[in-house]
């Protein structure tokens, strides 16, 4: 009877596996067990009763905790928790302020910088941070080319750095340059690193507790679940008001929004609307609504070509000329794009310098503002001679060229869609066809590097050293060749004037003069139009401000909690007093409960499929 | 059967091959510049996006890159990702065994429920059972992954609040293997539910229709006139011949367990394969793309080969043909 043979092999190879399966769950069991004994032989664990933790759900995982091998903007914030830099941006208006510099000069040639290190201040293993472990960070950047993955371009200016004594910081530089007063990069302790300075590209900096200089420390790190920093005592700035900050990973953010809702985490920020305007009213949470340093524009194809002066690409010709590119600009609403494409959660953008940037960002003053005017930009257009063809485009004056424009947007932004299509709306009644190309980020930048679009959407956060995002329409970056790479220009512009005022701001380390300088140059931008600002998009954050307060905005009062240029908002978190100890004991007496009741139904159904069994076999 | 095996054998090392020229070749015909992307948003010069370049080892001629690529994959090497920089090898083991819980758990599960419903609704068909259970299936079937387990997460772990709303682990655990135990199967529960549901409506089916291809066979008709009760022919006459197929079926999918399933790894946070090769195409991040696509490959031609192997195994006719 092969049949019945074979039924009660498959019989029993199914209860085999649902006994296998059973192994598997139970293997981190056994595994643990083996390690650790006995529970106090696992020092991580901590349970202790008001034990605080600040738990931050990110949707991005953290690459790797050395400091010098980092690309994530999250293990970036990793790093300025645990390491001090020299100088940090203030929560107030991001202006240079002392970190483990107390004080810096400059040589009367520019050309040689001194820093004065902070005495008294100590790793968080208690050795003492000198000018040395400063010198030792910049050397190994300066030097060595896999440490420059990080924050390489800090010191590309840089010829040497060098510790006089113990708390003197002398570097020199090529030639003057402003970003010396934003010298962000994260100070390691030399005495950990110096063994590792070889073969830093292999060294992960996963030795737990990290020894670090900021006001938390790594303690325990899995990848792609979760991060646990602890509060370090001796911070010299001060120690924060609570244990730990747990980073917790979810790659979905609509969950990440529900565990808000729920309690599992403390604050969820990179919100889109929808899931900003589901926390309205609820209780125990505080929304913030953030005035952030990103931007988004429409960059123009102003006539590409080469630092050689060879045009290639197939931009159409009229948006060489400025009154085109300005006409557009009049019939953009840009009101209305925050309205529609940002829900609201935005302000409309002019100078090209977001406005969180007090001190440096530029506003029209009411009579050169460009306001929303389709007549007016009609009457540009017409007076540069560009007549309707019969179907109602434009065409250039000698009546060829058709206005039909190539728009590239990315598609993985939904508000770019909704952007798009109002744009192509009011360009129609200026007698120009939009030919709305949504693609992909990297097909985007393809197109936009070789020179196949007309317009296209780009958007950038800002840092609070300008001189990368002004150099975007500088002529030196203009690309060496057709190939689309290597390549730095935004835009493609090349202006004589504004190449001046860009040179004369990267040396100029007076912060008013130069704040004056980048002034004009955003004038300029304003005015030529390669770039039209739209809007800055607020940052959308919540918090369980039945847990905590406190948390410390950048710039002050308006700006975002998480992502700053600093670690303000942790650092300033009060934990709630009143509030009962942590998560769910009933929690775990429902699972455990639950366990139980799904062990004896399994059990009982054993039992009952044996018995049935038999009774048949005797039945048969 | 030793020639048998030899062919076969064979046959799954020329597979390999392929796999293993086209994994390098495919993800860079996908286009995309993995420095490009890796530095969006940062403001990095071109001199500095030149040097990551040099040392990803991206400016070197395709041919330099790929001798390369053979000589470090048959080493055992599957080289550094970009993105983590760190060793791929090391990436795929850590993530190997979440993604064998995850979907390990929910195809015994899928295979038992599937398999259990599927024949007692083909050996009853056209009752109301078979038609409910039918066109439960194939609801959960046809209802798109990632809305399905938000509407998992929302009702049992947001509104219940019964289960976490992601993740393996929970960042507080109390000490002891049995609570770390307890921990990871409490975060399991909710991807395992959604991936059962929408993946068990298959073995249903399969199992549905063998059953009703057996249905009217002669030697059922025997076993009837023998007088054994209708509980005794499914079960030890119809399934043992009705199983055939849907063997095939599981060890098919065997295969695409290590490969996890993106969707329920992202929607979940689940720290598996499927959401690593996700990320990794991303950027794309080349080596960790070749290394995940050769070990999701290579299970595959794996799982695929030993089903035909141990058909013969079940089904003599095979041997026999």
């Amino acid at each position: 009877m092969r049949p019945y043979l074979n039924l009660r092999r498959s019989r029993l190879a199914m209860l085999a596996t649902v006994g296998a399966l059973a192994l598997v769950v139970m293997t981190p069991l056994g595994g643990h067990a083996q390690e650790s004994p006995s529970p106090s032989a696992e020092p991580q664990v901590n349970l202790n009763v008001g034990e605080r933790s600040l738990v931050v759900a990110v949707t991005q995982s953290v690459d790797t905790l050395n400091p010098f091998r980092m690309i994530r903007a999250i293990s970036f914030e990793v790093a300025r928790l645990a390491y001090t830099p020299l100088m940090l941006f203030s929560a107030k208006d991001y202006s240079p302020i002392p970190g483990l510099a107390e004080r810096w000069e400059e040589s009367s040639d520019k050309l040689t910088w001194t820093y004065h290190i902070r005495r008294g201040a100590t790793f968080s293993d208690g050795k003492p941070i000198t000018a040395k472990d400063a010198a030792f960070t910049y050397n190994l950047m300066i030097t060595s080319a896999d440490a420059r993955r990080g924050n390489g371009g800090l010191v590309l200016n840089m010829a040497s750095a060098t510790a006089t004594d113990d708390y003197t910081l002398v570097i020199k530089v090529k030639k003057p340059s402003p970003v010396m007063l934003s010298l962000e990069a994260p100070i390691v302790p030399e005495h950990i690193f110096a063994s590792q300075a070889a073969k830093i590209a292999d060294y992960k900096n996963d030795t737990f507790p990290m020894v670090g200089s900021g006001p938390f420390q790594v303690t325990e790190f899995k990848t792609d679940q979760f991060l646990r920093m602890k509060a370090n005592k001796s911070y010299w700035g001060g120690a924060p008001k609570y244990d730990e900050i747990v980073f917790r990973y979810f790659k979905n953010s609509d969950a990440a929004v529900l565990a808000l809702g729920k309690g599992e985490v403390d604050i969820v920020g990179d919100m889109t609307a929808a899931q900003f305007n589901s926390l309205t009213g609820k209780s125990g949470i505080t929304q913030n609504r953030a005035a952030n340093r990103r931007f988004t524009s429409i960059t123009f194809n102003p006539g590409a070509a080469t630092n050689t002066g060879q045009t290639f690409g197939d931009g159409h010709p009229a948006l060489t000329d400025v009154r085109v590119r300005q006409a557009i600009h009049q019939a953009i609403n840009k009101e209305e794009l925050v309205r529609k494409a940002l829900d609201g959660y935005g302000t409309v953008g002019a100078g090209y310098i977001p406005a969180v940037f007090s001190t440096l960002h530029w506003v029209p003053d009411p009579a050169s503002t460009v306001s929303f005017d389709i007549a007016k930009a009609n009457k540009i257009l017409d007076d540069a001679g560009y007549k309707r063809g019969p179907d109602g485009l434009r065409t250039m004056p000698d009546g060829t060229k058709p206005f039909k424009f190539r728009f590239l947007t990315h598609s993985t932004a939904a508000s770019e869609a909704v952007l798009a299509d109002h744009v192509k709306g009011w360009l129609k009644e200026l007698g120009i066809d939009i030919e709305v190309r949504n693609v992909s980020s990297d097909e985007l930048t393809r197109q936009l590097y070789t020179a196949q679009f007309d317009m296209a959407i780009s958007g950038w956060g800002v840092n609070p050293d300008p001189d990368f995002i002004l150099g975007l329409h500088i002529c030196a970056n203009l690309p060496p060749d057709t190939s689309g790479d290597g390549q730095d220009t935004d835009t493609f512009y090349c202006n004589k004037d504004y190449d001046a005022m860009y040179t004369a701001q990267q040396v100029e380390t007076d912060a008013a003069k130069r704040a004056a300088i980048i002034k004009e140059m955003q004038k300029h931008l304003y005015v030529n139009a390669p770039i039209i600002t739209l809007y800055n998009a607020n940052a959308l954050e919540a918090y369980r401000s039945d847990r905590f307060t406190g948390f410390v905005q950048q710039p002050e009062g308006s700006g975002p909690i998480l992502r700053q240029q600093g670690m303000w908002g942790y650092l300033g978190a009060t934990p709630v007093t009143s509030k009962a100890n942590e998560d769910g004991d009933g929690l775990r007496v429902v699972l455990i409960a639950g366990g139980a009741v799904a062990a004896v139904a399994l059990a009982a159904g054993l039992v009952f499929f044996m018995r049935r069994r038999r009774t048949a076999d005797e039945r048969e | 059967m030793a020639r048998y095996l030899a062919a076969k054998l064979g046959s799954v090392a020329f597979s390999l091959l392929m796999v293993l020229f086209s994994a390098f070749f495919l993800f860079r015909l996908l286009g995309g510049d993995p420095v490009q992307n890796l530095t969006r948003g940062r403001e990095v010069s071109a001199e500095q996006k030149a040097e990551l370049r040099r040392e990803l080892g991206l400016d070197r001629p395709l041919y330099e890159q790929f001798l390369r690529y053979i000589k470090e994959t048959l080493s055992g090497d599957l080289g550094k990702s970009f993105e983590y920089d760190q060793p791929v090898t090391s990436l795929i083991a850590e993530r190997l065994w979440p993604t064998l819980l995850l979907t390990g758990s929910a195809m015994v599960l899928a295979v038992t429920f599937g398999l259990w419903i599927g024949t007692r609704a083909g050996w009853r068909r056209g009752s109301a059972f078979d038609r409910s259970q039918v066109s439960v299936a194939l609801t959960l079937w046809s209802a798109p992954t990632f809305w399905l387990g938000m509407i998992v997460i929302m009702v049992f772990a947001a509104t219940l609040g019964l289960f976490p709303t992601g993740g393996m682990v929970s960042h507080r655990v109390e000490p002891g293997a049995f609570n770390a135990a307890l921990d990871v199967a409490h975060h399991l529960v909710l991807p395992v539910l959604t991936m059962t549901a929408v993946i068990y409506a298959q073995y249903v089916l399969v199992m549905r229709s063998s059953i009703l291809d057996e249905l009217g066979n002669d030697y059922l008709v025997t076993a009837r006139a023998k007088g054994l009760r209708d509980d005794i022919i499914r079960r030890r006459h119809a399934v043992p011949n009705a199983l055939l197929p849907t063997i095939t079926l599981v060890f098919l999918h065997l295969g695409g367990v290590v490969g996890g399933a993106i969707t329920v790894e992202t929607v979940f946070s689940w720290p598996g394969l499927g959401y690593l090769s996700y990320e990794a195409l991303r950027a794309p991040d080349l080596p960790l793309l070749q290394g995940t696509f050769l070990v999701f490959s290579g299970a595959v031609v794996v799982a695929n080969t030993a089903a035909d192997i141990i058909y013969r195994f079940l089904d003599p006719r095979v041997r026999a043909a």
